[in-house]
């Protein structure tokens, strides 16, 4: 078992429950949505959202349209559907749920190791 | 200085160097095969060009500045290498997937980690899904039995399969088998990206992006129809191989068996039958081989292009020199056939005749004299050979003998030679034809001629040959030993008239004791 496709995985479970809080409070674009991400340090490369917007997309989480844009090509701009947003409801109380399941856990450990 | 490329990216206009361009059309090929699976590669491609487009416009300080390598490395930075776009082990969770998940169709590759001697065994057991011992079992199996003629195959396939070397290839060298059932699933996979296309189309799309209903319909039909000419090209490669393999194998048999039959069983390659061409046996053997083996090695490396499509090419230096020496070859074998056929295209007879001192009352006993010394068997067969004779001179040994008979009204009995032979030229064929050694003897009344003649040892004295005429008065008896009955072909001489007291009338036999019973025969003898 290697490390980094541990790591990966774990990344990548919350990539799209974080890409759809990114699209909570207003609409984005691709670059945007990669900004916020990066800037959190959640995604390294770029790659990887392309192929997770457009299966959010199908499963009708999100919806998108275009805008022209200055100079280059003009852009997609995804929000959330009604759908969406139950979906990103229940994830966060799944988020939440786990995030202190986890804390509970590793902070016992921690408290047995020291 | 460096050649630019002019591009279309998310409908933006970019010039590229022609380098760069090579690098960014591999690394958007790489992530379409990882996308492969994915039910809406051509959207999410469209983005990630949309994106590039966007990062390449960012990255110029100016319009009309030229793309360069370093621009293409820095946008790689940025989206990541092609792996990342991979999503495989999400692909089960994912509810938004409604098709299973496929994986890219398996390539035949080299697995150079764990190879014994190629790697090509553990490439095919990857390609095939048969355990790699049952594999290496086969080729030494197989090289036994064909005498090393699978080895051959085994190092064309090793020339002619790259070695997985990238993460692409071992991952592709590990891909969905190919097999029956996976081609026939491709083909439902198509059509039904077919169907989906049809119903799915993207109307939100913005102008001219947006492909139209009809070229929509006609990729999805290309689709289904790559799948099925996937299907056709690998069953007709399969049938090739199938072909060309043993072929080439049984031509490698014919080959070495013939060669080291001449070089260590006769010890002399003159020995057998070097004649067919005028030239060694070993080099006619080496043509015949050249001019059959070359069409079916092409033959086979298309089989194996069909069936793996990644297929090295070997090269051009080998494709010129594999035709040129066929071409060769072929002219070689021609000329000298056409040489062979001028060498024999003159013909002349030399002849002798001979009275026989037989007084007209005796009994004259004819029989063939074989020599033990050249042949084990007293028969007339088309083989010549060379022999040495009693003063240790190479000469051709063969057995074109004819005996004839003819009635004479002359009291005495005549033998007729004709010696005839075959060259270049009349004066030749003459002079050859006299240096043909042909013996008879008669000694207390019995004829014993040579059942063999010894000529020069040249390839066109195959066709040497001795007619020997016999010509009988009437009412001269004769006894003709039963060992005549391979030489002679006269329709009027039967089985029974051998060994029997015979007159000869008007080209005609007459048995003169025929009526007595054979008891009755030999108590005459």
């Amino acid at each position: 078992m290697k490390i980094e496709n541990t790591k990966a995985q774990m990344r990548k479970g919350v990539l799209e429950y974080c890409i759809l809080s990114v699209l909570s409070h207003n609409d984005a674009y691709v670059a945007e949505i990669l900004d916020t991400l990066k800037s959190a340090k959640l995604l390294v490369v770029e790659g990887t959202i392309y192929p997770l917007l457009t299966r959010l997309k199908n499963a009708n989480l999100l919806s998108y349209r275009w805008e022209e844009s200055t100079g280059g090509p003009p852009r997609k701009y995804y929000g959330l559907t009604k759908d969406g947003k139950e979906f990103l409801n229940e994830l966060s109380t799944t988020w939440n749920e786990l995030n202190y399941a986890v804390i509970t856990i590793t902070s016992k450990k921690n408290t047995n190791n020291e | 200085m460096n050649k630019t490329i002019n591009i279309n990216l998310a409908n933006v206009f970019f010039h590229i160097d022609e380098d760069a361009f090579i690098k960014l059309d591999s690394y958007l090929k790489a992530i379409e095969r990882y996308l492969s699976k994915e039910q809406s590669k051509d959207e999410i491609l469209q983005d990630i060009e949309a994106r590039i487009a966007e990062l390449f416009t960012e990255s110029m300080a100016q319009a009309n500045q030229v793309i360069t390598m370093s621009q293409v490395n820095a946008m790689v930075a940025i989206m990541g290498e092609p792996e990342a776009y991979k999503m495989e082990d999400e692909e089960e969770s994912s509810s938004t997937s409604t098709s299973s998940k496929f994986k890219a169709s398996r390539k035949l590759y080299r697995d150079i980690e764990r190879n014994y001697i190629g790697g090509v065994s553990a490439g095919l057991n990857h390609y095939l899904g048969i355990n790699t011992l049952l594999i290496r079992l086969f080729w030494v199996i197989s090289a036994v039995f064909s005498f090393g003629g699978t080895v051959a195959i085994y190092v064309i396939i090793w020339i002619l399969i790259p070695a997985a070397r990238t993460t692409a290839q071992k991952l592709d060298m590990q891909g969905d088998p190919v097999n029956l059932s996976n081609i026939e699933r491709k083909v439902k996979e198509g059509y039904s990206k077919f169907a989906d296309k049809m119903g799915d189309i993207d109307y939100e799309k913005y102008g001219q992006q947006t492909k139209s209903g009809l070229t929509k319909f006609l990729d999805g039909l290309g689709e289904v129809l790559r799948a099925l000419g996937i299907f056709l090209s690998k069953f007709l490669g399969i049938i090739l191989l199938l072909v060309s393999g043993p072929v080439l194998i049984g031509l490698l048999i014919f080959l070495f068996s013939f060669g080291t039959l001449s070089v260590f069983e006769l010890g002399d390659f003159s020995q057998i039958e070097f004649f067919v061409l005028g030239i060694p046996n070993w080099i006619q053997i080496v043509l015949y081989f050249l001019v059959a083996a070359i069409p079916f090695f092409y033959l086979l490396i298309l089989s194996l292009k069909l069936i793996f499509s990644n297929l090295k090419s070997i090269g051009k230096a080998a494709h010129i020199t594999l035709i040129g020496i066929w071409v060769l070859s072929v002219i070689v074998i021609t000329t000298l056939s056409v040489k062979k056929q001028l060498d024999v295209s003159y013909d002349a007879e030399v002849i002798e005749v001979i009275n026989l001192d037989i007084s007209s009352g005796d009994t004259l006993q004819i029989r063939m004299n074989p020599n033990l010394m050249f042949s084990e068997n007293l028969n007339q067969s088309k083989k010549s050979k060379i022999v040495k004779d009693e003063f240790d001179n190479e000469r051709l040994y063969n057995s074109n003998i004819h005996v004839n008979f003819k009635s004479t009204s002359d009291d005495e009995l005549k033998l007729r030679l004709t010696k005839k032979s075959y060259a270049s030229s009349k004066a030749r064929a003459r002079e050859r034809a006299s240096l043909i050694d042909y013996k008879y003897n008669l000694e207390n009344n019995v004829l014993k001629l040579d059942s063999y003649l010894l000529s020069n040892p040249e390839p066109t004295e195959r066709s040497a040959k001795v007619e020997v005429t016999i010509y009988i008065p009437e009412n001269h008896v004769i006894y003709l030993d039963e060992n005549l009955n391979n030489f002679n072909n006269r329709r009027n001489l039967n089985q029974s008239n051998y060994n029997q007291y015979l007159n000869y009338k008007n080209d005609d036999w007459e048995c003169l004791d025929c009526r007595t019973t054979p008891d009755t025969l030999s108590t005459q003898n």
